[in-house]
């Protein structure tokens, strides 16, 4: 299955770099890189599993707010990032 | 704020896995009262290159050109970019407290210790500016970077102040974006930083000398000595953590 990447610097913040493999229209195996901040730090693998665990596609409506309700849901605070990006990046993989 | 008295450790020089050890152990042994906050500064033996925690190593790391050298390499529990750490041509310094001691506000906080940073060097005549996020620049070329975390009610920050850079070493170990570096007006990756030898005539000793002083500037604070317990603490993170493939390859 086709691994994809995307990646962007955030105006003002710092690099964000995403891995996806994409089974069909699924994301699966992200992974989210670069040098940016998020406290606690555990919380990305979570952020990761759970963008997986909701089966999301680069073309849901309303992207930006379920990756937002996910980060949320971890209580993780990002900086030189936001789920925007995130949302974006996966968007712009076009599975 | 809370007020406590700090502990100032004397300059030392450790492998990459265990400078990274020491500042979580002396974290841990904070949160369990057993040690007071913390300010150290300090250097690595050998050159070592540090990456962000959320990092992708063979992204930022010439690995191969590593071992050539005899580089280390190390993964940060803090987030933040890549770092070479010369070991003749850097100073790191670590501040380890309560997190009451320091702004509750992330970016506030960075502002705070940076601000030590740049007291510190116009003590020997460089005229620095905190560039937010985690950056102190010189006439808009980096010269200094830093990273935090707060697990457990203790906050760490670390950073490095470029003493004296080797750009083709630098360079040739991390990967920087070449276009990167052309978006912001440089011609290579090396005119994108500075360092304290090209921009004043103190000695290393006098960088590090004006540091301490910007840093304890204020405080009560007294110069100390690690414990047994930090010691061994920290010789168990290395096992535990940083001198573990598993850990620096997890991205």
């Amino acid at each position: 299955m086709p691994a994809r990447r995307a990646q962007r610097k955030v105006p003002g913040g710092k690099l964000i770099r995403l891995d996806v493999v994409c089974e069909g229209h699924i994301l699966s195996n992200i992974r989210i890189s670069g040098d940016f901040f998020v406290y606690p730090e555990e919380a990305l693998t979570i952020i990761e599993r759970n963008l997986e665990a909701n089966g999301l596609s680069g073309h849901e409506e309303n992207l930006e707010q379920k990756v937002a309700a996910i980060v949320s849901a971890t209580g993780a605070k990002l900086i030189g990032f936001g789920a925007k990006d995130i949302a974006d990046l996966l968007r712009e993989l076009q599975c | 704020m809370l007020n406590q008295r700090w502990r100032m450790l004397r300059y030392e020089t450790h492998p990459a896995s265990m400078n990274m050890a020491i500042d979580e152990a002396i974290a841990e042994m904070i949160s369990f009262n057993e040690a007071g906050p913390t300010i150290r500064f300090y250097g690595w033996d050998p050159s070592a290159v540090s990456i962000g925690n959320f990092q992708n190593l063979d992204d930022e790391i010439d690995v191969e050109r590593c071992r050539e050298l005899g580089i280390d390499i190390v993964r940060r529990r803090t987030g933040g970019g890549a770092v070479y750490h010369d070991k003749e041509g850097e100073i790191t310094y670590s501040v380890i407290c309560p997190e009451p001691m320091v702004d509750k506000d992330i970016n506030a906080a960075y502002r705070q210790i940076c601000g030590w940073i740049v007291n510190g060097l116009k003590m020997v005549g460089i005229t620095a500016e905190f560039r937010p996020i985690n950056d102190i620049t010189v006439k808009g070329k980096k010269i200094s970077g830093s990273a935090q975390t707060r697990r457990s009610g203790i906050f760490t920050q670390h950073g490095t102040v470029l003493y004296q850079v080797d750009p083709d070493v630098m360079f040739s170990v991390l990967k920087v974006d070449q276009e990167r570096s052309r978006s912001k007006g440089a011609s290579s990756p090396a005119d994108l930083v500075t360092s304290v030898s090209k921009e004043s005539n103190a000695t290393r000793n006098e960088v590090l000398t004006a540091l301490v002083y910007a840093f304890a500037e204020g405080k009560d604070w007294y110069l100390g000595r690690m414990s047994q317990d930090e010691f061994s603490r920290s010789d168990a993170i290395v096992r535990e953590r940083y001198g573990n493939d598993e850990w620096t390859h997890a991205r």
